[in-house]
């Protein structure tokens, strides 16, 4: 008892215990302390913060008022200054917590060692059963600590969230149109798969430009173009640019309103200055695409941007100038989650050749493929058909006509047989290709178990009548139309590619011919559209007259014509 | 419990917004991360010439002087060098992840300090049992320093609980292996008072588990350290061992309950032959039940593995950005920024997630089978009879860290003996 007493009077144990009452108050204090700091810091920054942020919305408005910007240089640079000194006040609080701690630990061990353990021993029980006891419990609770590891697994496995999808799955998916739903609207040029080949038969087939017949309504265009326009439900899309500005322009389809327009932005580059663009091709030939929630465009520098429906810009890419004779025109098309740029530029074939086709995520510009093209510049635009049981990309292309896997962009087959400036873009009927060499040919490719080269082995027929060099053909099972820029409307079949018709035609033609049921519409530059039959002989059905320059292929969709003149475009319905 | 909360609240704050760089132009260059410049070669030569003392002088100390004062003043001088001084890097523990790295990826050099660091204590312990944990490790000397009032855990607990240990070494090496992260640097639940700067999380780890280590003795080493579990396994075979006694046990039983961290064995009397046919029975069962369990891991691991693999960077934003692309995401984080521009396909990046996601299958399977192992054999062990006269520090369990000597009265007279005949040396 004596011994105990003295120790606890002891000056080194009351020291210790000196020392850790000393230590547990300051280290409660400092604790205090620092959570105030940490609560303060986390209440207050943040709302400093929005204010600057509120301030910064006001400078977007008004980006001149310069008291302003200062002011909000200032508070910024208030605000970060007051974040890293409180940053370093948690960090010193911290450091001198753990050194309160450490001295509170170290004096409570100092004031324990004065009475070191002394060893227990108890009498034993039975040995034996302990032992056999003790292994047991050992055995068991090892298992169920076991059991309860795999069920842990298990639970997370079943029960965790999810972290992991299959990139095709359906989630996937929903944020892209399908191709079924795609064939239903006019998302690209020309049409569905870029064919030429209207669905709807109900197309107007009557009106006047002067009078305003069946005109239901003209808007301008704010910027010069050639693209065509391209429509999805009660949306009309079109492109138009100048040297220094390029926009993608959306018109209400009832009112012809433009609903808002956006700006692709032209990155500085000095090569900007060199462009070969011919006139007749300006800065905007390249029709836009749509899959009804995004509209994506192409200028003739290579500036791309893509939209929202609703107008806002998701991203942009710029490839750089092309290096393309008269100005680069390839429309985009798409596929699924791929929007499809045929990037043909420069002047080498073969392994030099800088042309490629790229697919790009429609949500966010990524390149999800890209294949190297072994072809020089051209100006056709690659079409997305059905053939069996995918879908292909068509492209022409100086010296091949070549189709590709629209999922993945690798090559399937090509033929070797056309020359030249290749404007016009290839189309499929009857599960054959029409491709046009300008000026010369007319060439039948067999898609039907086509695979590498098939130069040799698949051409059905070429004709070499007076062909086109700009207007892409049409086709439907029996027949193939071209119509050549001074006015020659010519008409092959299908099946052997010989002659039926060549018929000379008032007019000079820019814009490809479309399809609509027996019918075929031929718009003409100066503003007049043929409406011919499409039997073996031919026939002029109408002719209607619009009164404005057009060299862009029309828009058809469920009752409506959108035309795209000089200067306006004009959607066309029955019923005013 | 202040510290916690406090923590609790620091967490939180320190997860306040960070300033993105100014937006106006400044003559200011924002330096770019990197990783703390190496340690020039001649402090690595030091780094590995103080291991080497360290452990020899713990060897002498341990089973030579027999000494727990000596120990005692190596831990802190190990706490202090190893721990404080150099940040408790290199440490023999993390190095497990360079060593499994270097086994799964060819490429991967591994420095010759992390390799002195992993080799050096496994060797000396293979000689003279686990010293390195007894005297050197500063993860073992922080826990070993603030033991207040130790409980006693006991044996069936802490069998089960050193599943954990089983668990994280193979997920540490799996993760390694496969180049994801390595876990056991990350997680390293001192680091934060080595180096007085941790991220939140890892603050409130550090402290939650120092606050255990006052009661629980060194519970990081038992029941979590992968490097210590290897230490077992070497230190079964070892040449040179600690003994309570240095003579013969009387079995006054004065050591009983010497050792706070129950690696002190009792002895064993006549298995009851009662018992005899029920353990044959019972041995033979497990042994056929070994490969079911191999086989069962093996399993569960191949399940895990598609959680497992979105640990590793490349899955995880592949994952991210899938989702991204799914609109599940409205928004994109810098690592998916950081994609999209790099000109990457999004068909390489799934490509290369799923070569990744193979690695983990069969990585995950081998894990499982481990694990089954790990499980058949430590129910084998428990269920043979193991024969001793007296009582014996384990020799997986001992860390040698001579606290039992001092209960020994054999050790007493052991030292009075040596003092003796010392001074009639000197006399």
């Amino acid at each position: 008892m004596d011994k105990t007493k003295k120790l606890y009077e002891s000056t080194s144990y009351q020291t210790a215990v000196g020392i850790a009452i000393v230590a547990a108050v300051f280290t409660v204090v400092v604790a205090v302390l620092l959570a105030i700091h940490v609560h303060a810091m986390k209440a207050g920054i943040p709302a400093r913060s929005a204010e600057l942020e509120k301030m910064k919305e006001q400078a977007k408005a008004n980006p001149t008022d310069e008291t302003l910007a200062q002011l909000i240089l200032d508070t910024d640079t208030q605000l970060r200054r007051d974040q890293f000194a409180g940053l370093y006040f948690v960090k010193r609080g911290t450091i001198l917590l753990v050194v309160t701690v450490v001295l509170l630990v170290g004096s409570i061990l100092w004031a324990v060692s004065h009475h070191p353990k002394k060893p227990d021993v108890r009498p034993q029980g039975d040995l034996k059963t302990h032992q056999v006891r003790q292994a047991g419990l050992t055995r068991t609770t090892f298992s169920v600590a076991v059991i309860l590891l795999c069920s842990g697994a298990l639970f997370w496995v079943l029960h965790a969230p999810q972290t992991d999808i299959v990139p095709d799955d359906t989630a996937a998916t929903s944020l892209y149109t399908p191709m079924e739903e795609m064939e239903n609207q006019w998302p690209t040029f020309r049409g569905p798969g870029g064919l030429g080949v209207c669905r709807f038969e109900n197309i107007p087939d009557t009106w006047d430009g002067a009078s305003g017949d069946n005109i239901l309504w003209k808007t301008p265009i704010p910027l010069p173009g050639h693209n065509s326009p391209v429509v999805w439900d009660n949306r009309v899309f079109l492109t138009g640019a100048t040297e220094d500005k390029q926009q993608v322009f959306c018109f209400d389809a009832d009112s012809g309103q433009l609903l808002w327009s956006g700006d692709v932005s032209i990155p500085a580059n000095p090569d900007r200055d060199d462009m070969d663009i011919m006139e007749d091709t300006g800065y905007a030939a390249c029709t836009a695409v749509t899959d009804g929630k995004r509209i994506c465009a192409i200028f003739a520098g290579g500036d791309m941007g893509c939209f929202t429906v609703d107008g806002k810009l998701l991203w942009e890419k710029h490839f750089g100038i092309p290096d393309s004779m008269y100005g680069y025109a390839a429309s985009l098309t798409a596929y699924e989650k791929t929007v499809i740029v045929q990037w043909d530029v420069g002047y080498e074939e073969g392994d030099e050749s800088k042309s490629k086709l790229i697919g790009l995520d429609w949500q966010t510009g990524n390149t999800v493929w890209e294949t190297h093209r072994p072809v020089v510049n051209s100006w056709s635009s690659p079409t997305v058909v059905n053939v069996g049981d995918g879908y292909q990309i068509l492209t022409t292309a100086a010296p091949f006509v070549i189709a590709y896997d629209a999922k993945t962009g690798s090559e399937l087959y090509r033929t070797e047989c056309i020359e030249g400036d290749i404007a016009a873009s290839a189309i499929i009927a009857a599960n054959k290709i029409f491709a046009i060499e300008p000026y010369n040919k007319l060439v039948a490719v067999n898609t039907e178990n086509a695979s590498g080269n098939v130069t040799e082995t698949h051409i059905l027929w070429e004709n070499d009548s007076e062909m086109p060099d700009i207007c892409s053909p049409v086709a439907n099972e029996q027949f193939v139309w071209t119509l050549v820029t001074q006015g020659l409307l010519g008409c092959y079949n299908v099946a052997d590619g010989e002659d039926v018709y060549a018929q000379e035609i008032k007019g000079s033609f820019q814009a490809s011919p479309t399809l609509i049921g027996d019918r075929m519409y031929l718009l003409a530059e100066d503003g007049a559209m043929l409406i011919v039959g499409t039997g073996a002989e031919y026939a002029e059905l109408k002719r209607n007259e619009l009164g404005e320059k057009c060299y862009a292929c029309p828009a058809f969709q469920d009752g409506r014509i959108y035309i795209r003149g000089k200067e306006s475009i004009y959607a066309i319905g029955a019923g005013k | 419990m202040i510290l916690i909360l406090w923590l609790c609240c620091a967490a939180g704050a320190l997860s306040i917004q960070r300033f993105p760089p100014p937006e106006f132009e400044t003559d200011h260059v924002i330096p770019t991360a990197a990783q703390p410049p190496a340690r020039e070669g001649v402090f690595d030569l030091l780094d590995v010439a103080v291991l080497v003392a360290a452990l020899s002088l713990a060897s002498w100390l341990v089973l030579k002087k027999r000494s727990r004062k000596g120990v005692f003043a190596l831990m802190l001088f190990s706490l202090a060098y190893f721990g404080f001084w150099r940040k408790g890097c290199v440490c023999a523990i993390g190095a497990i992840g360079n060593v499994s790295l270097a086994l799964g990826d060819a490429s991967y050099v591994i420095p010759w300090v992390v390799l002195a660091f992993f080799m050096l204590p496994l060797v000396f312990t293979l000689f003279f049992g686990r010293t390195f944990c007894g005297a050197v490790c500063p993860l073992g000397a922080i826990q070993d320093v603030v033991l207040l009032k130790p409980i006693r855990i006991p044996a069936w607990l802490e069998t089960s609980l050193r599943l954990l240990a089983w668990l994280y070494l193979s997920l540490a090496v799996l993760f390694a292996v496969t180049a994801s992260a390595f876990v056991i640097c990350r997680y390293d639940p001192f680091i934060a008072f080595f180096r007085l700067s941790a991220n939140p999380a890892l603050w409130v780890i550090s402290f939650s588990m120092l606050v255990i280590a006052l009661f629980v003795g060194r519970p990081y080493c038992r029941f979590l350290c992968p490097y210590g579990l290897v230490l077992r396994q070497v230190s079964r075979i070892s040449k040179f061992r600690v003994t309570i006694t240095p003579d013969e046990c009387i079995q006054c039983r004065l050591c009983e309950d010497a050792c706070p961290f129950g690696a002190i064995e009792k002895p064993t009397v006549e298995w009851p032959r009662d018992e005899h046919p029920k353990g044959r029975k019972r041995l033979l069962l497990l042994m056929c039940l070994f490969p079911v369990f191999i086989a069962a891991g093996a399993f569960i691991g191949y399940t895990l593995h598609p959680k497992l693999a979105s640990v590793h960077p490349t899955v995880q934003l592949a994952n991210r950005v899938k989702f991204e692309q799914a609109g599940v995401y409205k928004e994109s984080i810098d690592q998916s920024k950081a994609f999209y521009s790099s000109g990457q396909t999004l068909n390489d990046l799934y490509e290369t997630a799923n070569e990744k996601k193979q690695e983990f299958a069969l990585g995950g399977a081998i894990m499982g089978a481990f694990m089954g192992l790990v499980v058949g054999g430590t129910l084998l062990s428990n269920s043979i009879f193991w024969r001793r006269s007296g009582y014996e520090a384990q020799r997986a369990g001992c860390f040698a860290c001579g606290r039992c000597y001092n209960y020994c009265p054999q050790h007493r007279v052991w030292q009075k003996t040596k003092k003796l005949q010392m001074s009639e040396t000197d006399g």
